[in-house]
């Protein structure tokens, strides 16, 4: 992946908080429940208004619905992966010794050598 | 009676679970652990997709029927007339035909070319457009004499089931006679001379005269009859 796209993808997942996230989530739950009962409506009375609404906006609503599922998935799952390497990163820092430490450690070496 | 399809039972047992999922979801409020996510993605994913899906095709299937046309004030008239046992026009005849039966306004406007479910689906997008910006308010005394095909109705529509080439059709003398105007669509079945009109409620002022003769049930003739057709079968 591009540092760049990378560094934008980073910059998104910062301005979704999971509190947005949860309301994207609810309004997406709001918009399908207002498809499926468009659905519905044309199933009862399969009449030109009610078919129409369903095949278009029904269709367009519940897609829309799912899609935001997909996203906000998609940014969790990336938001977990993102930690998950921080974390790992700076286990990793914290096992190597310092650099200079290690060449502290050097100096003290070479005057004993002399000595 | 109206006959609930196993298709409407699937779709509706589909979308109350996924409202029920979503409900639960908007109601409880939990956090966005696999739990959620899973209930969400049936909620907002498999359900309703299922749910569309069967829709889809219920959808499909409820505008092909005659309860969808006549569901219009300017198509009911015409609706009520293809149920009507006792009318005489084409519609009627073919509505009391088990083949055709409660899909007739379909099976005889449909087009029949290449992309022919597309036209024919794009052409009742053009009536229900008509019908939301002209006809709505109009009483059907005044529609009537407003409404009328885009174009001649073509007899290949009437050969889809109807195919010229039978024994009992070909020893009709007018059809002999006719043949090829007929095949070729100058001469249309369902002209005055002919079969008359297809929708008796809708023949213009002018042609009322002679109506009643048209629309009259016409007699098989011997070969017919020795075929053991009936009133709306296909030779």
């Amino acid at each position: 992946m591009k540092r760049s796209l990378r560094r934008k993808l980073a910059a998104n997942v910062r301005v979704i908080a999971p509190e947005r996230a949860m309301s994207i989530l609810r309004v997406a739950s709001v918009l399908a429940i207002v498809a499926l009962g468009m659905m519905m409506w044309s199933l009862v009375d399969p009449t030109p208004a009610p078919v129409l609404l369903a095949l278009s906006f029904g269709q367009l609503l519940g897609t829309i619905s799912f899609m935001a599922f997909l996203v906000i998935i998609g940014w969790d799952r990336y938001r977990q992966w993102r930690a998950r390497k921080q974390r790992e990163n700076m286990a990793r820092r914290a096992s190597q010794p310092d650099e200079e430490e290690v060449a502290d450690e050097d100096d003290e070496e070479a005057a004993d050598e002399q000595a | 009676m109206h006959h609930t399809s196993p298709l409407t039972v699937i779709a509706a047992l589909l979308a109350i679970i996924s409202v029920v999922l979503l409900v639960r979801f908007l109601v409880m409020r939990p956090v966005l652990d696999r739990n959620t996510k899973v209930s969400l993605l049936l909620g907002l994913g498999v359900f309703p997709i299922g749910a569309a899906a069967t829709t889809n095709v219920e959808g499909y299937q409820a505008t092909q029927k005659r309860q969808f046309c006549g569901s219009c004030h300017v198509m009911t008239p015409i609706a009520r007339d293809s149920e009507d046992a006792k009318s005489a026009g084409l519609a009627a005849r073919h509505a009391r035909n088990a083949f055709t039966g409660e899909n007739n306004c379909y099976v005889c406007h449909a087009d029949y070319g290449m992309f022919g479910t597309v036209l024919t689906k794009m052409g009742g997008m053009r009536h229900v457009w008509l019908y939301y910006t002209e006809f709505r308010s109009m009483p059907f005394e005044e529609a009537k004499d407003k409404i009328h095909l885009i174009k001649p109705y073509p007899n290949a529509n009437c050969m889809q089931c109807h195919s010229t080439e039978n024994p009992g059709w070909l020893a009709e003398p007018e059809h002999r006679s006719s043949l090829e105007a007929t095949r070729s669509g100058t001469v249309s079945c369902a002209s005055p001379g002919c079969h008359g009109f297809a929708h008796p409620n809708m023949v213009p002022e002018k042609d009322r005269g002679h109506m009643p003769a048209q629309l009259l049930p016409r007699l098989r003739n011997d070969a017919g009859a020795s075929l053991g057709l009936v009133d709306g079968g296909a030779p």
